[in-house]
C-alpha cells in the first residue's frame, strides 16, 4: 500500500525524506507479520503434532480392544465388560488379556493427556489468530493515517510550491527537464510539455543559451546548478533577467536521481545596480566639472587681483557662491532649482534681507517656482553672486540712498516655448562710471552675464550702467517636462 | 620648455561649461594656438567643424549637455583630424572604437593637453 501511495503520484512533487519515513515503517510491519506468522506456524505445528498422537493413540486403542474382543470371543462366554474376565480358567490367556487391557488403559491415559495438550494448543492458535486480527486493523487503522499525514503534506508541497514566486522546475542530467510549475508555464507563456527535455531553452534569451547549457555541465561537478540568464516573458514581450539555481537529490548510496531548480526574477536589483553605475559615473561627471570649474574661477581671480588681499576676499566670496549652489542642488535632488530659491539664497548672502528676498533696499518681484535648466543653475548663480557683490561695493547696496529692484516673469513668445525674464535695476547710485571706463571689480560679473549664460544656453541678455545704476536683463529658456510645471502660473509677489 | 608649442595650429574646443572652455581657450592660446570655438554642444560644434577646411587638432569634452560627442569624433576621425577627449566620466563611458584616443581627466592641466597633443599632430607631419 506504501509502494502504490507513492508510485500513484508520480506527476507531484513527492519529498524524498517522507518517503524514506515511510520505508522505515514498512519494513517495522514486515518484521512484525514475519514475527505473528512463525509464531501461527509453530502453533499449527503443534496441533498437527498432537493431532498426529491422537490418532496414532487411538489406532492403538482400536487394535487392543479388537483383540480383546477376539480373545472374549475365543472363551465363547457372554460379552462381559473386558475387566470383568479375570475369572478366566487358563491362566495363559487370562495374563495376555490382563497385559492387554493394562496397555488399553495406559492408551487411555496417554489420549486424554493429548486430548487436553490438543485443547490447550487449539486455545493458543486461537489466541495468536485473535491478536493477528487485532494487530492487522490496528496497522490498518495507522497506514490510513499515514496516508491521510501524506496526502495533507503533499497538499500544503503543493500549496507551496504553486505559491512561491520564483519559477520552478524538475529536471535530469544535462538539464533534460521533466517537469515545470505553472508560474513558468504563466511566465513565459510556455506549456508544460514544450518545456520538457530542452525546450525550456525556447524561452532564454538566444544571447544565454550558451552560458546556460555551459553552467548544465558543470552542475554535477559541482554539485549544484547556478547561473544568470533573460527569460522571455508573455505578457510584455519581453525579456527579464533570473538567477536560476538548482540542488540533486541524491539516493544514499550518492547517486543523482534528479534535480530540482527554481528561476528568480533579479530583474529589478540589476536595473538597480545599472541605475546605481550610472549615478556613480553621473556624480564622477558633476565633482570633476565642479574642480575644473574651482580651477577656472581660480585662475580668473588670481588675474583680476590686485593683491593676495584682494584675492583672498573674492575667492572666499565665489567658494562660497559655488557651495550654496552646491547645496541648493543637492537639496532639489530631482526637482529642478528655481529662480527665485537661487535669487534669495544669493542675496541673503549679501544683504539685509527677510526670508522671502526682500529688505529696506531690496524688492523682489516675480512668480515663485520658475525652474531653471540644471546645467545653467552654477553660472547662474555665479553671475548672480558676482552682480550682488558688486552692488555692495559699487552699487545700490553701497549706499543709504540707493535700491535694488528685481523683477522677473514668465513670457511666452512662441507656441510650447516658454523664457524667464528677469530684469535687475538699481538706482539711486550717484557716482557712476563712464560707459567706457574700465569695469570696477574686474568685470568679472558682467563676463558671466555677458557671455557665460549666452553660451551655454541660449540666453540673451543685456548690462548697461544706466544714469543712476546698473540695468541688466536676462532672458533664459525655461525647461520643459519638469515636476514643477504649471506651478509658476501663479503670480506670487514676494 | 616653449611658452609656444603650439604656435600656429587652429584646435577646435568643445565644451559646454563656458569657464572651463575659457580656461582651455586661454590655455590654448598662451601656448601660441589659434582656438576654434569654444562651442558648446554637438550641433555647433558641427557646423564650425565643417565650415572650417583647416583643423589641426581638438579638445572634445565628451558629454555636453547630456549628448554625447561620439559621432563628432567620428567626423574628426574621418578627416584625420587628431583629439584628446577632456572627461570627468571614466574609461566606461567611451565606445571601443576610441581606445587609443588620449583622454584627459578633468580638471585638466593646460601642460597635460598640450602633453597630449604634440604626439598626435607629430605623427600628423610625421
Amino acid at each position: 500500500m506504501v509502494e502504490s501511495a507513492l508510485n500513484g503520484k508520480e506527476n507531484h512533487i513527492m519529498p524524498r525524506h517522507s518517503a524514506a519515513m515511510l520505508e522505515g515503517d514498512h519494513s517495522r510491519l514486515l518484521d512484525e507479520n514475519e514475527q505473528l506468522r512463525t509464531a501461527l506456524e509453530s502453533s499449527l505445528e503443534e496441533n498437527t503434532r498432537i493431532v498426529e498422537d491422537r490418532d496414532r493413540l487411538l489406532r492403538r486403542i482400536t487394535v487392543l480392544a479388537r483383540e480383546i474382543q477376539m480373545m472374549d470371543a475365543a472363551r465363547t462366554t457372554p460379552v462381559t465388560p473386558p475387566l470383568r474376565v479375570h475369572s478366566s480358567s487358563d491362566p495363559e490367556a487370562i495374563l495376555r488379556q490382563s497385559q492387554t487391557e493394562e496397555e488399553l488403559r495406559v492408551a487411555f491415559e496417554e489420549l486424554q493427556v493429548l486430548a487436553e495438550e490438543l485443547e490447550v494448543a487449539n486455545g493458543n492458535l486461537e489466541r495468536a489468530n485473535e491478536e493477528l486480527e487485532a494487530r492487522v486493523l490496528s496497522r490498518t487503522r495507522e497506514l490510513a493515517t499515514v496516508n491521510a499525514d501524506l496526502r495533507r503534506t503533499e497538499l500544503r508541497l503543493n500549496t507551496l510550491i504553486e505559491g512561491m514566486p520564483q519559477l520552478v522546475w524538475r529536471a535530469v542530467d544535462h538539464g533534460d527537464w521533466t517537469w515545470c510549475g505553472s508560474q513558468w508555464t504563466e511566465f513565459t507563456g510556455q506549456s508544460e510539455e514544450d518545456s520538457r527535455h530542452m525546450g525550456w531553452l525556447a524561452a532564454i534569451h538566444p544571447d544565454d543559451r550558451q552560458a546556460a547549457i555551459d553552467a548544465w555541465g558543470r552542475a554535477e561537478a559541482d554539485d549544484g546548478l547556478s547561473f544568470e540568464a533573460r527569460i522571455r516573458q508573455r505578457a510584455e514581450g519581453g525579456y527579464r533577467h533570473f538567477q536560476t539555481r538548482a540542488t540533486p537529490v541524491r539516493t544514499p548510496e550518492g547517486a543523482i536521481v534528479e534535480w530540482l531548480g527554481t528561476s528568480t526574477d533579479i530583474d529589478a536589483i540589476i536595473q538597480l545596480q545599472e541605475q546605481q553605475s550610472v549615478l556613480v559615473s553621473e556624480l564622477q561627471h558633476r565633482t570633476r566639472n565642479l574642480m575644473a570649474v574651482v580651477q577656472a574661477v581660480t585662475r580668473q581671480t588670481i588675474r583680476s587681483s590686485s593683491s593676495l588681499e584682494d584675492f583672498r576676499r573674492s575667492i572666499d566670496a565665489r567658494m562660497g557662491a559655488l557651495a550654496r549652489v552646491q547645496g541648493l542642488l543637492s537639496r532639489r535632488g530631482a526637482h529642478k532649482v528655481t529662480f527665485d530659491s537661487l535669487l534669495r539664497e544669493e542675496l541673503s548672502a549679501h544683504a539685509d534681507v527677510d526670508d522671502g528676498g526682500s529688505g529696506p533696499q531690496v524688492s523682489l518681484i516675480g512668480p515663485a517656482g520658475v525652474p531653471l535648466e540644471s546645467s545653467l543653475v552654477q553660472t547662474f548663480a555665479l553671475a548672480l553672486h558676482e552682480l550682488a557683490t558688486n552692488a555692495v561695493k559699487y552699487g545700490a547696496l553701497s549706499t543709504s540712498g540707493g535700491h535694488l529692484t528685481v523683477q522677473w516673469d514668465v513670457l511666452a513668445p512662441d507656441e510650447g516655448k516658454k523664457r524667464l525674464h528677469v530684469d535687475w535695476r538699481e538706482t539711486g547710485v550717484a557716482d557712476m562710471p563712464a560707459h567706457d571706463a574700465a569695469p570696477r571689480g574686474g568685470g568679472y560679473g558682467r563676463e558671466l552675464i555677458e557671455r557665460a549664460l549666452p553660451y551655454q544656453l541660449g540666453a540673451t541678455t543685456t548690462y548697461a550702467f544706466a544714469g543712476d545704476g546698473v540695468h541688466c536683463t536676462i532672458d533664459v529658456d525655461v525647461p520643459r517636462d519638469t515636476a514643477r510645471r504649471g506651478t509658476y502660473d501663479v503670480r506670487t509677489p514676494t | 620648455m616653449s611658452e609656444h608649442r603650439l604656435e600656429g595650429l587652429r584646435i577646435l574646443v568643445v565644451e559646454d561649461e563656458y569657464l572651463i572652455a575659457d580656461d582651455m581657450r586661454n590655455a590654448l592660446l598662451d601656448a601660441g594656438a589659434e582656438v576654434l570655438g569654444p562651442v558648446p554642444n554637438v550641433a555647433a560644434a558641427a557646423s564650425l567643424a565643417a565650415a572650417e577646411p583647416r583643423l589641426d587638432a581638438a579638445v572634445l569634452d565628451i558629454n555636453l549637455g547630456g549628448a554625447m560627442v561620439f559621432e563628432l569624433a567620428d567626423t574628426l576621425k574621418a578627416r584625420a583630424v587628431p583629439f584628446v577627449f577632456a572627461t570627468g566620466y571614466d574609461d566606461s563611458a567611451i565606445p571601443d572604437r576610441f581606445a587609443k584616443v588620449p583622454r584627459l581627466e578633468k580638471p585638466v592641466k593646460a601642460r597635460s593637453v598640450l602633453a597630449a597633443l604634440e604626439p598626435l599632430l607629430a605623427q600628423d607631419i610625421a
